[in-house]
């Protein structure tokens, strides 16, 4: 077994490798550990939300790049991917929080902050990615998981919702979008949340009551199968 | 000798008992889920819940801890160096900070090192140990690194799978190679204090 043990190591090392390489992650929790959760900034309060500014100076190729915030986790982020701006100047990353614009989305409540994403060259043009096939990766943090939010693109005129998936600690989602602009992490239906320090509440008791008798009848039952293997052996 | 009729006793016992853990590791998540919900991932009281049913699983399927070898814990840190160095690797540089002592990361550390170890001790314990009398190494293996991989799907999203899967991989391959859960423990806990520790 131990030499079988060898080779599956060996492969996993070069899948890690391969994974870590093709999925870049933005930033820590690296694997599974419990996340470190700080209470959501919102725009206005104290201490108030960070921005964020990377400048990355002029190559033949805009190297893969990513930019977020300083609280834990970042409540935005971006990662974008190599050629994807004209980098013939010094291309300059930011994110900042702006007020919401009175438009409303069509699909529900914006929750937490809208973000403006923006890349400038040196003579303060704005920049979008160099084709559609170039998208850049949008990451929020959200105040809940549940209901799931979308996130949110507002052109100036309009929100559009975006396909969006959860991307880990502290209620994160990302999108992958072919243009930059405000985005915000929108609540479906029409009731706001309350922002959480971290963890929550207890919904559902009945259903973690009866996850905790199934567990118990679980371990009832693996208590006697060991014990009759004892008695067998 | 092992007759035919024992070798069959032998592999049905074992096809309960991994039905059955199945069964109890699943509850635990869910009780996880329902205990953190909104944000279970950041839930430390849900991440030691979590923890205790996943002890109380394998101790009640007949897992019970082995004497500690040397050998095993240098090969769990030596894989724990493996999953860092795999992520610093691709970040293209190997430079690290470590994060300033405060209160949460004194309270953050022993939750998450319970966690990774109830992890180990419930699939690479027990449950590896069940599925190996039914279906042997290969279906051991593959079984506990998928349900690794799954677990952590409703905490990191469907995109957390192919790291799980290669991590899972990688754990089961240090269980197959010192024959008990201390090496890939060693390992885990080191990957996952990385996450808090290094910025």
């Amino acid at each position: 077994m131990a030499r079988r043990g060898w080779v599956v190591i060996l492969i996993s090392v070069v899948a890690l490798t391969l994974v870590w390489r093709f999925l870049p992650a933005g930033s820590p929790p690296i694997y599974d550990g419990q996340c470190i959760a700080n209470p959501y900034l919102t725009l206005g309060g104290s201490p108030a939300p960070q921005a964020a500014t990377k400048t990355l100076p002029a190559a033949k190729t805009f190297p893969a790049a990513d930019a977020f915030t300083g609280e834990t986790p970042p409540q935005a982020q971006i990662l974008i991917e190599a050629g994807t701006f004209d980098n013939s100047t010094p291309v300059t990353v930011s994110i900042t929080p702006v007020p919401a614009p009175s438009v409303k989305p069509p699909n529900g409540i914006i929750e937490g902050n809208v973000y403006r994403f923006s890349a400038v060259n040196s003579s303060g043009t704005e920049l979008e990615p160099l084709s559609p096939s170039l998208a850049v990766f949008i990451i929020l943090r959200a105040l809940a998981s549940t209901p799931a939010p979308v996130i949110d693109r507002f052109n100036g005129t309009t929100w559009t919702p975006l396909s969006t998936q959860n991307a880990g600690c502290g209620n994160t989602f990302e999108v992958t979008s072919t243009q930059l602009g405000d985005f915000a992490a929108v609540k479906p239906g029409g009731t706001t949340t309350t922002p959480a320090a971290s963890g929550g509440g207890i919904p559902g008791v009945a259903i973690i009551g009866g996850l905790a008798i199934l567990l118990i009848i679980v371990v009832a039952v693996l208590f006697s199968l060991d014990r009759r293997r004892g008695a067998a052996r | 000798m092992v007759s035919e009729h024992g070798r069959l006793r032998v592999r049905g016992q074992g096809a309960t008992s991994s039905a059955v853990c199945l069964i109890g590791i699943v509850a635990a998540a869910g009780l996880r889920a329902g205990v953190g919900a909104p944000d279970t991932a950041a839930s430390m009281p849900a991440g030691v819940v979590f923890a205790v049913a996943l002890l109380a699983v394998a101790v009640a399927a007949g897992w019970r801890p082995a004497r500690p070898r040397i050998a095993a814990v240098g090969l769990g840190a030596v894989g724990g160096g493996a999953l860092i160095l795999t992520w610093l690797a691709s970040h293209g540089s190997i430079g690290v900070h470590i994060a300033p002592i405060n209160a949460g990361l004194a309270l953050w550390t022993p939750v998450v090192a319970l966690v990774a170890v109830a992890e180990e001790v419930a699939l690479r314990g027990a449950l590896f140990d069940a599925l190996r009398s039914w279906c042997g190494d290969g279906g051991a293996l593959f079984a506990t690194t998928l349900l690794f991989a799954l677990m952590h799907v409703p905490l990191y999203g469907i995109g957390s799978l192919p790291l799980d899967l290669a991590a899972g991989l990688l754990l089961g391959g240090l269980r197959m190679v010192s024959g008990g859960v201390l090496a890939p423990a060693v390992a885990h806990v080191i990957a996952d204090l990385a996450g808090g520790w290094l910025l």
